[in-house]
């Protein structure tokens, strides 16, 4: 179990690894290198959670990450680009707004279902597993289907 | 089209998944917030990736142009299903350069939308070019896949050479039997008055001159110097050329090739092509509108391509130089198999003369003392080739980009003029 202290530098230790990181991918354009940054700050607010109760901010850093990512990938398609013909970057910069505020709100939903008491156990466990197989079958069935 | 799978794919499925099991096994329902929104744009990405559907067709206002012009492309692009974007890259080769509006570009089509994108090209360079590949990648909504393909709307286009200045040209010292505009050293029908001589039984009762006849007491009969054509061969040597930045010799040479071919035609005069190089190719002399085009788009596909192999007059088939035809040839004189071809046809007895494509622009400076004196010994070997040239009586005229070309034939015509004063 971490000291508070502790705590709060293997935060910001996270948190400054994910600016250095997502800082040299878009440096070098690497899109190798773009989701590190992100699961390197998932771990810091994982570490910040630690000891806590449920975080009501959560979808609101759900909506950061989307539009993170979003304006990370953005920015190294741009380069080299082919000359716009029309205003496809105002299109595009709208688009990620809303998928932000779309991930905000989807955000809320999740935490709200999951404030619902369905009491605990090895089974609610399980079914929470075989949920999230199944989520992933889902997504790798449309993979296939597409 | 093919399908790519964009690097965003992976990277959301990974964080998706990386979320959810991090949530799993610390127990955190935050950690899903997180994941949901990935995982929910993964599942629509997919679900909602079409292959694009789309018509494009693509025009040139003209299939033939000349140096300088400038032609348009119509790219007309219809959307049978929605492209969130599409970027669409028309490759030119060097030659023609894009004056008005881009490529590659980028847009969005909505769904039944039609757009067409003009392009204004240049033909800087003549040449045979096909244009018309067309390379396309559509991108989805979310960009999570990429569309790319390559059409083939290809349309051939002819830039010609630009004609370059010429009014006079150089007569070949003999002439042939069909009529054209070449007046004749022989005597005959014409119109250019030539001598008079003594009535024969046979000639025409128009042609006696009344004067000489009663001053003489017997018939006298005008003579006139016919109307002939000639022949004329262009010969293109093609074995090296000097190159600087996008201006080479073979440009040069060619543009005068066309001018040239193009002025005798226009006199009725049979001429001919002899391109002679690493690859060989001619036309059998031959006049009209149509050897204009037969020789201008042989010109069109002349390039140097490189070869070791000696070749030298016995591989120019013999009715491509016919006897008494005068020999224009266009030349850097930078290939020993050029200047000495050229030396062997004068030496068979043809009427040659030779247009020196000057290499020397197409040079850099020297720099040093021992490339300055290298340079100067290169420079005074080409004038003892000349000089070589001119001692078998062939005029070698030097002639570079903006000076006219009818300043360099002159020079010719001033030769053979000197030559035969010097003869008498």
């Amino acid at each position: 179990m971490l000291q508070a202290d502790e705590q709060e530098w293997l935060v910001l230790g996270l948190a400054g690894a994910a600016t250095v990181v997502l800082a040299l991918a878009l440096l070098v354009g690497s899109t190798t290198l773009l989701p590190w940054p992100l699961v390197l700050l998932g771990a810091a607010y994982g570490v910040d959670l630690a000891g806590g109760g449920v975080d009501q901010w959560a979808p609101v850093y759900a909506g950061g990450f989307v539009a993170i990512a979003e304006l990370a990938y953005w920015s190294l398609e741009l380069r080299g680009r082919a000359e716009d013909v029309e205003r496809l970057t105002e299109r595009r910069a709208g688009l990620i707004v809303a998928l932000a505020i779309g991930a905000v709100a989807l955000g809320g939903i999740v935490l709200a279902a999951t404030s619902l008491r369905l009491g605990s156990g090895v089974l609610l466990d399980g079914a929470g597993v075989l949920a999230a197989i199944g989520a992933l079958f889902v997504v790798a069935l449309a993979a296939r289907r597409a | 089209m093919k399908r790519t799978a964009a690097p965003k794919l992976g990277a959301y499925a990974g964080l998706a998944a990386l979320a959810l099991l991090a949530a799993l096994v610390l127990g955190r329902p935050e950690l899903v917030v997180l994941a949901a929104p990935f995982a929910l744009l993964l599942f629509v990405g997919l679900a909602s990736s079409r292959q694009p559907d789309f018509l494009v067709a693509l025009t040139l206002d003209r299939d033939r142009a000349v140096e300088g012009d400038e032609v348009t492309v119509t790219i007309d692009l219809e959307a049978r299903t929605p492209i969130e974007r599409l970027e669409l890259h028309v490759p030119l080769r060097d030659g023609l350069e894009i004056v008005e509006g881009a490529s590659p570009l980028t847009l969005h089509l909505g769904y039944g939308e039609e757009r067409t994108i003009v392009l204004k090209l240049r033909c800087a360079r003549w040449g045979a070019y096909v244009v018309g590949e067309l390379f396309l990648r559509a991108h989805d909504r979310i960009d999570l896949f990429a569309y790319e393909g390559t059409l083939d709307r290809r349309t051939p286009l002819k830039v010609y050479p630009r004609a370059e200045q010429l009014r006079s040209l150089v007569f070949p010292l003999e002439t042939q039997v069909f009529t054209g505009n070449q007046v004749s050293r022989a005597k005959g029908e014409g119109i250019e008055f030539a001598d008079i001589r003594v009535y024969e039984p046979g000639d025409a009762l128009r042609r006696i001159n009344w004067r000489a006849s009663a001053r003489r007491g017997e018939l006298w009969v005008n003579e006139s110097h016919p109307e002939r054509n000639t022949d004329v061969i262009v010969f293109l040597d093609t074995f090296v050329e000097a190159r600087q930045e996008q201006e080479s010799t073979l440009d040069l040479a060619v543009r005068a090739a066309a001018t040239i071919a193009d002025r005798y035609l226009e006199r009725k005069d049979r001429v001919g092509l002899v391109s002679f190089g690493g690859y060989l190719n001619w036309l059998l002399p031959s006049s009209g509108l149509v050897q204009l085009y037969r020789i201008v788009d042989s010109l069109l596909d002349t390039e140097i391509i490189l070869s070791y192999a000696w070749k030298d007059v016995d591989v120019i088939p013999p009715r491509t130089l016919p006897p008494k035809a005068l020999i224009l040839a266009v030349s850097p004189l930078l290939d020993e198999r050029a200047v000495t071809t050229l030396l062997d046809l004068r030496g068979r007895g043809f009427d040659l003369a030779v247009i020196e494509v000057s290499p020397i622009p197409f040079t850099s400076p020297a720099e040093g003392e021992r490339e300055e004196l290298a340079w100067r010994l290169w420079r005074l070997k080409r004038e003892a080739l000349r000089g070589r040239y001119e001692r078998v009586g062939v005029p070698v005229v030097e002639w570079r980009e903006g000076v006219p070309l009818e300043g360099a034939l002159a020079e010719v015509g001033a030769f053979r003029r000197q030559a035969r004063l010097a003869r008498a």
